[in-house]
C-alpha cells in the first residue's frame, strides 16, 4: 500500500467515465456508500480484540472515501473518520489495558507517519493530523518508543504543513518590506 | 377462495398495465398472495402456483423447474434501469437453496418479473413472509445472508433501507447478538471492496462474483 498506488483524482474520473461508459450506470457507487455507513455503525463501542486485524485497513478505506468524487461517499467517508478516531483514541488509552494500547499504537503510529499525514488529499491530511495530535496529547507511556520518529517526521514535514503564503513571504521578505518575526507571527 | 380469485384476478391486471406505477397494488398483492399461500392447503397451494406461473409466462404453458436459473441470469443482464441488482441476486439463490420447490416457486414470482416488482420493496414484503416460515432451513445460510442484510441495511436510499430492515427483523430475533456473533463476517465483507481503489476494474468481477 504505497502512496503510488493510489490512483489520482483524474484517473478517478476516468474511471467514472468508462463505467458510465459501458454500463451505463455508476454500479460501484452502491458499495461505497452503503458499507461505509455500515461500517461507522459496525464500529461503535467495539473491543480491541474485534477491530485489530482490520484497523488498518479500516483507517485505509476511510481516507480513501474521504477524499472521493462523490459528496453523499465523502459525508459518509467523514462519518467514519469521527467514529474512527473515537474508537482509535480509546483504544489508545493508557488507562485502560496497557497491552492494548500498545498493539493498537504499534498499529495507527506508523499509518499515520507513513501513510496518512503524507496523503494528497487536504481533507484527509487534516483528519489525520488532528488524530495524531490527539493521540501524543492522550498517550503518555505508550508513546515513549515512537516520540522520536514522530518528532524527526514532523520536522520534516513542516514546510509542507505549512500554508503556501508564509512560503512565499519568507523568500520574498524584502520585497514587502518585512521581517522574518513578523511574517510568523501574523500566522500565529 | 373468492378472495384468493380476486388477487389472481389483481396480480393478473396488473402484469398487464403499467406496473411500476402501482407500487400499492404491488404491495398488496405480494402480500396477500403470501398469505393465501401460507393459510391454504396443498391443492390450493399447487393452484395458485400453476396459475401464477400460467400469467407470469408469456406463452401460459408449463414450465419445468431446471429452466428457470437460466432464466434468472438472463434478467439480470437485462435489467440495467438503476438501483442494484444484488439483492435480487442474493434472493434467488437463497431460494435456490432452500431446495423447496414450492418456495422457489412462490419466489420466482416475485423474482421472475423483476421489470414489474422493480421496487424491491415489492420484493421484500414477498420474502419477509418466505423468512418468516422457512426459518429453520435460513439459519444453515445465515453466515452468508447476515454481512449483506447488514449492509443493505444502512442503503442511502430510505426505501431499500426500509425493506432491508423488515427481512432483518423476520430474520434475526436477537441482533447484538447476531452481529457479535458474525462480527468478523460482517466486517470482512464490508471492508473487501478497498481493493477496489488499486484495480477499479476489478469492479466488474467483484460486481459479477457477489
Amino acid at each position: 500500500m504505497t502512496n503510488r498506488a493510489w490512483r489520482t483524482r483524474e484517473a478517478r474520473y476516468a474511471d467514472n467515465f468508462f463505467f458510465f461508459f459501458f454500463f451505463g450506470q455508476y454500479n460501484h457507487y452502491d458499495y461505497y456508500d452503503n458499507s461505509t455507513i455500515a461500517l461507522s455503525n459496525l464500529l461503535n463501542g467495539r473491543q480491541m480484540a474485534e477491530v485489530e486485524q482490520y484497523l488498518e485497513q479500516c483507517w485505509f478505506l476511510a481516507s480513501r472515501v474521504l477524499d472521493d468524487i462523490k459528496e453523499s461517499v465523502c459525508q459518509a467517508g467523514l462519518l467514519l473518520c469521527k467514529t474512527l478516531s473515537s474508537l482509535t483514541i480509546r483504544l489508545c488509552d493508557p488507562n485502560g489495558n496497557l497491552e492494548n494500547g500498545a498493539k493498537a499504537m504499534k498499529i495507527m503510529v506508523p499509518f499515520l507517519l507513513e501513510k496518512g499525514i503524507l496523503s494528497k488529499s487536504d481533507d484527509v491530511r487534516a483528519v489525520m493530523l488532528d488524530l495524531l495530535v490527539r493521540i501524543t496529547k492522550q498517550s503518555g507511556v505508550l508513546l515513549k518508543p515512537y516520540s522520536a520518529e514522530i518528532i524527526a517526521i514532523l520536522l520534516e514535514s513542516l514546510s509542507s504543513f505549512e500554508h503556501q503564503i508564509i512560503n512565499y513571504l519568507s523568500f520574498h521578505i524584502e520585497k514587502h518590506g518585512l521581517s522574518q518575526a513578523e511574517v510568523i507571527f501574523f500566522f500565529f | 377462495m373468492v378472495s384468493f380469485f380476486f388477487l389472481i384476478y389483481i396480480f393478473k391486471k396488473k402484469i398487464n398495465n403499467f406496473p411500476n406505477q402501482l407500487e400499492f397494488t404491488q404491495e398488496c398483492s405480494s402480500k396477500g398472495i403470501s398469505l393465501v399461500f401460507e393459510l391454504g392447503d396443498e391443492k390450493m397451494r399447487n393452484m395458485l402456483v400453476s396459475s401464477l406461473v400460467s400469467s407470469l409466462t408469456a406463452q401460459g404453458s408449463s414450465i419445468k423447474v431446471s429452466e428457470q436459473t437460466q432464466l434468472f441470469e438472463g434478467e439480470m443482464g437485462q435489467t440495467p434501469e438503476g438501483g442494484n441488482i444484488s439483492t435480487y441476486k442474493e434472493l434467488c439463490s437463497l431460494a435456490s437453496e432452500l431446495n423447496q420447490p414450492d418456495l422457489v416457486y412462490k419466489f420466482m414470482n416475485i423474482a421472475n418479473s423483476s421489470a414489474l416488482w422493480n421496487t424491491k420493496k415489492g420484493a421484500a414484503f414477498g420474502f419477509t413472509a418466505i423468512a418468516a416460515r422457512a426459518k429453520e432451513q435460513l439459519t444453515a445460510s445465515l453466515p452468508a445472508l447476515v454481512p449483506k442484510l447488514y449492509r443493505y441495511q444502512h442503503d442511502p436510499n430510505p426505501k431499500i433501507q426500509e425493506s432491508m430492515v423488515a427481512i432483518w427483523k423476520a430474520l434475526v430475533s436477537d441482533p447484538e447478538k447476531i452481529i457479535s456473533q458474525y462480527f468478523h463476517e460482517i466486517i470482512s465483507d464490508l471492508v473487501s471492496f478497498s481493493f477496489l481503489f488499486f484495480f477499479p476494474f476489478f469492479f466488474l468481477i467483484f460486481h459479477f462474483i457477489q
